[in-house]
């Protein structure tokens, strides 16, 4: 079955259209979420709320990029949207923490499953200085990156230009020299 | 190799750490925890709280009760100063029989 067909009937009230659906996309989702938040269960959660959210605003898609940008923008606006969450619920808990109360959540190292065995160590340096980057550069890499998406691609789903997409990323690795140098020097050397 | 030699070896390889990586898969029953959530997303409450918790929505209902809660002060201080002026006129025209007794039976 065809990306446009599926959604037509998915217009149409389809729940095995959904099904479907769910079945086809919810690896990419997932794997999205979870290099942006980097958290397995946030990401589980996120991946719920994309399609929960596709299916309701199914009929406003109008086909004016593919499905899988669509897709793909619905999943990275949910994932900012909860590292907003978390961003300000840290930040109220560091002002609680001030006062005595200990919940502060500290960000824990995060192992993507995927990743090959021989790269897991450096893999792990890599998340860690990825969640030291400003969110669009963070996205823009992931995506590239882990997500193999051609800057073309990334340019669609950001909805920007490709020359700016280029700078992106270019920025991205730069910033990521920078703090995997200093990582480096404080954990190896 | 020296020490500059090694970082900036293991900071390509952490760039390219990324290479040949498998899709993480979400938890089993995805399908299921799904449709549990959207029936749970259909009741009436939801929708209320969801409805409720619009921005727009919470702020009308603020100033609603800052609203009514600035009349019902402002109606209770109208009130009380018409009771004190009626009590202080009854204080001052007061000559019923009982106040008088009282006066008379302070003494045993």
């Amino acid at each position: 079955m065809n990306q446009p067909e599926i959604i037509v009937q998915l217009q149409q009230g389809d729940e095995q259209a959904f099904k479907k659906l769910v079945d086809e996309w919810q690896n990419m989702v997932y794997n999205t979420a979870l290099g942006i938040v980097q958290n397995e269960n946030d990401a589980d959660d996120i991946t719920q709320e994309v399609f929960i959210q596709v299916y309701k605003s199914v009929s406003s898609f109008k086909g004016n990029s593919t499905f899988s940008t669509w897709l793909y923008r619905i999943t990275v606006n949910k994932s900012l949207d909860y590292l907003k969450r978390i961003k300000t619920k840290n930040r109220f808990a560091f002002i609680q923490s001030l006062f005595g109360s200990n919940h502060y959540n500290h960000p824990a190292e995060f192992v993507h499953p995927g990743v090959l065995l021989e790269n897991k160590e450096r893999a792990t340096a890599l998340f860690k200085a990825l969640q030291q980057l400003p969110n669009n550069q963070r996205i823009a890499f992931t995506l590239h990156k882990l997500e193999a998406q051609k800057y073309e691609d990334v340019a669609e789903i950001m909805n920007i230009s490709l020359p700016a997409t280029e700078s992106l990323i270019a920025r991205a690795k730069n910033n990521l020299r920078k703090k995997l140098r200093d990582y480096y020097l404080q954990n190896i050397v | 190799m020296n020490k500059n030699e090694k970082i900036e070896k293991l900071i390509e390889q952490s760039l390219n750490s990324f290479d040949n990586t498998a899709r993480a898969t979400p938890k089993p029953y995805l399908l299921t925890r799904l449709n549990t959530r959207l029936q749970s997303n259909n009741s009436g409450w939801d929708t209320a709280l969801r409805f409720l918790s619009k921005p727009i929505v919470a702020a009308v209902c603020i100033c609603l009760v800052v609203t009514v809660n600035a009349v019902v002060l402002v109606n209770n201080i109208n009130v009380n100063k018409s009771t004190a002026d009626e009590q202080y006129s009854d204080e001052e025209y007061n000559t019923s029989v009982a106040v008088l007794n009282e006066l008379e039976n302070i003494e045993p």
